[in-house]
């Protein structure tokens, strides 16, 4: 069962659901697998969900799947690769859009 | 069977002949883009139990609507799209998910997924169309590229959602869509999304960003990162938190098909009936432009001539609209029907793309029922089925609704008595009866009311009998063109037209000779706009609006004289080249809700008059 933990960054935290490395999901998977998660592990009333699950990044034999933008984050385990490239990704929002 | 493989590539379609084609995968239903419209149509064929195939660039359904729109704007109400509409609210409450202006994009995307989960509908995200297999008048399949490699599968019909109308150009039935002059397609949107403290809801804005081939990748994603840098984004309020940029642009006009019939603007304003419509679409008829000179005729009639931007039409669609003429087993759904460059501008809006899918669904079932090409399917059958779901209802046929400026009572009928139509002229919102007095030719009447002693009645008057070639009230509008006349109807909601540029662009449409020396000295004194008081509003935005309003309507209304008067052809275009040809001379314009961007426009008014020079050469 996936779990989901929240990691902060500077510009606001957002949600990653981890789960085991060999999961095959397809994108529907995904966006159910997303609302169930967040519908019982919301922690403030404030947060929002409007997306999930965007893309799909594969990096060897973990896949993963992150939000482009929008806070909500699947990913299949949380790498070094993937924390490096959600915090370029956070550079590029406070440049842009934030 | 003798087949052709056609595929497009660089905008060239090529077509070889392929012996013993066979395909792994055959469907009922093959649906190219499940966006807006091939949504609905896959969810109204999967649960008839059709074995339908969804190829989707996306990795969601929904497109526009779930990934960058999720309000709805115009667009006429009814049909089965209403159902999943009530869904989505219902279970975004069970999800606890936050409040959006709009329908929940998320939610949109799972309620989709969810309706098609145990049905026969296989739907392949990521994915784009890559060639096809013809055999005569019929489409045999379809060669897709996944992530998975490239794939096909052949069906027995195809429904092509795709808003690019792909599967229709590599057949060779579409065409780009654009005005006459360039070809230039409606102004694309961007569309931010965020977080509005005070409601406490997701919502979203869009600002005209510019123009964008949405059929080039590398322009199309140019266009979404250049955008981010536009001007307005640096006045983001502080009461929102920008969660982020769609990933879809609001593209507005791309291709359409080249249908059994075109839907023209004229027809819509002339109430020429159909008989056999699928549903209405219900809009204003707004392409957002501002360089509204380069435009049609017909749009300039509406637009500039009787202040009609805001009034809603409701429009027949019909079989003929959404089946290509050399086809028999394709139909089309969403804003790449059959239409012309106006009434693209009109049939696209959210809820009538939805119903689109729905009455194309509406046709392959039936087609699939009886084994027809789909231009033979029956009526009947077809309107009873949209009918009992909403889709087709009579009521969405009001003709023509006012959609008035805040304060303004609501116009409620338009079949206008003479006295009716004389007490519309005398008031702030003549538009309306304006009309009725163009198509009753009540040119007598407007006449006798050009020697009234009120100001409306006389520019009115003399408006309408321009309309109608009649070039009784020449010196009325004259003189408000001189005077630059800055009273600014009230019949629409915004974008009404100044007088005195409506009287710049009547005299254009009387062509009488007479009018080329003033026009062209009020050209020659183009840096005196700039001086006026001018009440800003949507329509001009900015005072080099005004001042490019004015000069692009002496252009045009110049050259529609030298048009008829060989005579004159080269006093006018030296007068024209004097000045635009310049080069000091610039020019420039903003785009709709985008007041602080200004683009300039020296170049398209060089190149419009290079253009009808050209064109009035060819005639003569």
């Amino acid at each position: 069962m996936p779990r989901a933990v929240i990691h902060d960054f500077p510009t606001g935290g957002y949600y990653i659901l981890e789960m085991p490395v060999d999961t095959e999901m397809t994108y529907p998977q995904l966006r159910k697998q997303a609302l169930e998660l967040f519908s019982y592990t919301r922690t403030d009333s404030s947060d929002l969900l409007l997306k999930a699950a965007d893309r799909i990044c594969v990096r060897g034999r973990q896949s993963s799947v992150i939000s482009d933008s929008n806070g909500f984050i699947l990913c299949s385990c949380l790498s070094e690769d993937l924390l490096h490239a959600m915090e370029r990704g956070e550079q590029f929002w406070r440049d842009y859009l934030c | 069977m003798l087949m052709f493989q056609q595929i497009l590539e660089h905008g060239e379609i090529t077509k070889e002949q392929r012996d013993n084609v066979s395909f792994s995968n055959h469907y009922d239903a093959v649906i190219l883009g499940g966006g807006t419209a091939g949504s609905i149509a896959a969810i109204c064929l999967a649960k008839k139990g059709r074995n339908v195939l969804i190829v989707e660039k996306q990795n969601f359904l929904g497109g526009v609507h779930s990934g960058a729109m999720f309000h709805y704007y115009q667009g006429s109400p009814g049909g089965i799209y209403e159902e999943y509409d009530a869904q989505i609210e219902q279970q975004k409450k069970q999800y606890r998910l936050p409040e959006v202006f709009g329908s929940h994009p998320l939610m949109r995307m799972y309620v989709y997924e969810q309706e098609l989960e145990d049905t026969n509908c296989q739907i392949s995200f990521d994915s784009a169309l890559a060639g096809i297999y013809t055999d005569g008048r019929t489409i045999a399949g379809i060669q897709y590229l996944t992530p998975f490699g490239l794939k096909e599968a052949s069906g027995d019909y195809f429904i092509d959602a795709s808003a690019e109308a792909v599967l229709c150009r590599i057949a060779g039935s579409a065409k780009k869509s654009g005005r006459e002059f360039d070809g230039l397609s409606q102004p694309f949107s961007n569309v931010r999304q965020f977080f509005e403290k005070d409601t406490c809801r997701i919502t979203f804005d869009n600002i005209d960003a510019g123009y964008v081939r949405q059929e080039l990748p590398e322009e199309y994603t140019g266009h979404i990162i250049a955008s981010l840098n536009n001007p307005v984004y640096s006045k983001w309020q502080k009461d929102q938190i920008t969660m982020g940029m769609s990933p879809l642009l609001g593209v507005r006009e791309g291709f359409t098909i080249d249908g059994i019939r075109q839907l023209c603007m004229d027809q819509v304003i002339q109430d020429k009936e159909l008989t056999e419509p699928l549903f209405f679409s219900s809009a204003n008829i707004d392409n957002h432009v501002k360089d509204m000179a380069f435009e049609s005729q017909t749009l300039c009639d509406w637009v500039v001539g009787l202040s009609m931007w805001s009034t809603l039409v409701s429009v027949p669609i019909d079989k003929e609209v959404m089946i290509p003429k050399a086809l028999d087993n394709v139909i089309a759904a969403g804003r790449i029907l059959s239409l012309d460059h106006d009434m693209a501008s009109h049939t696209r809006m959210m809820r009538d793309c939805q119903k689109s899918g729905e009455a194309a669904a509406t046709v392959v079932e039936e087609a699939l029922c009886l084994g027809l090409p789909l231009q033979d399917v029956p009526y009947q059958a077809l309107k009873e089925k949209l009918t009992q779901t909403g889709c087709l209802s009579l009521e969405n046929h009001y003709v023509l609704r006012d959609n008035p400026p805040p304060g303004r009572e609501r116009i409620s009928h338009f079949d206008l008595t003479m006295e009716q139509i004389r007490k519309g002229m005398l008031s702030d919102s003549p538009g309306f009866a304006m009309l009725a007095a163009w198509k009753m030719r009540i040119t007598e009447s407007l006449k006798s009311w050009l020697t009234e002693d009120n100001i409306n009645m006389q520019v009115n008057s003399a408006l309408v009998l321009a309309l109608c070639e009649d070039d009784s009230g020449f010196s009325v509008l004259i003189d408000t063109a001189q005077r630059r006349d800055c009273y600014l109807p009230q019949t629409s909601k915004s974008y009404n037209s100044l007088r005195g540029i409506s009287a710049v662009y009547a005299l254009g449409r009387l062509h009488n000779a007479k009018a080329s020396e003033p026009l062209l000295r009020m050209l020659q004194q183009n840096e005196t706009l700039i001086n006026d008081k001018v009440h800003f509003d949507k329509f001009i935005g900015h005072l080099q609006d005004y001042r490019f309003q004015y000069v692009s309507h002496l252009v045009r209304a110049l050259l529609t004289i030298a048009d008829y008067h060989p005579d004159l052809c080269r006093s006018i275009y030296q007068g024209i080249d004097e000045i635009v040809m310049a080069p000091e001379f610039t020019v420039s314009s903003t785009l709709k809700s985008n007041p602080d961007c200004l683009h300039d426009m020296t170049g398209s008014l060089r190149s419009y008059i290079q253009w009808r020079k050209n064109k009035g050469e060819r005639k003569l």
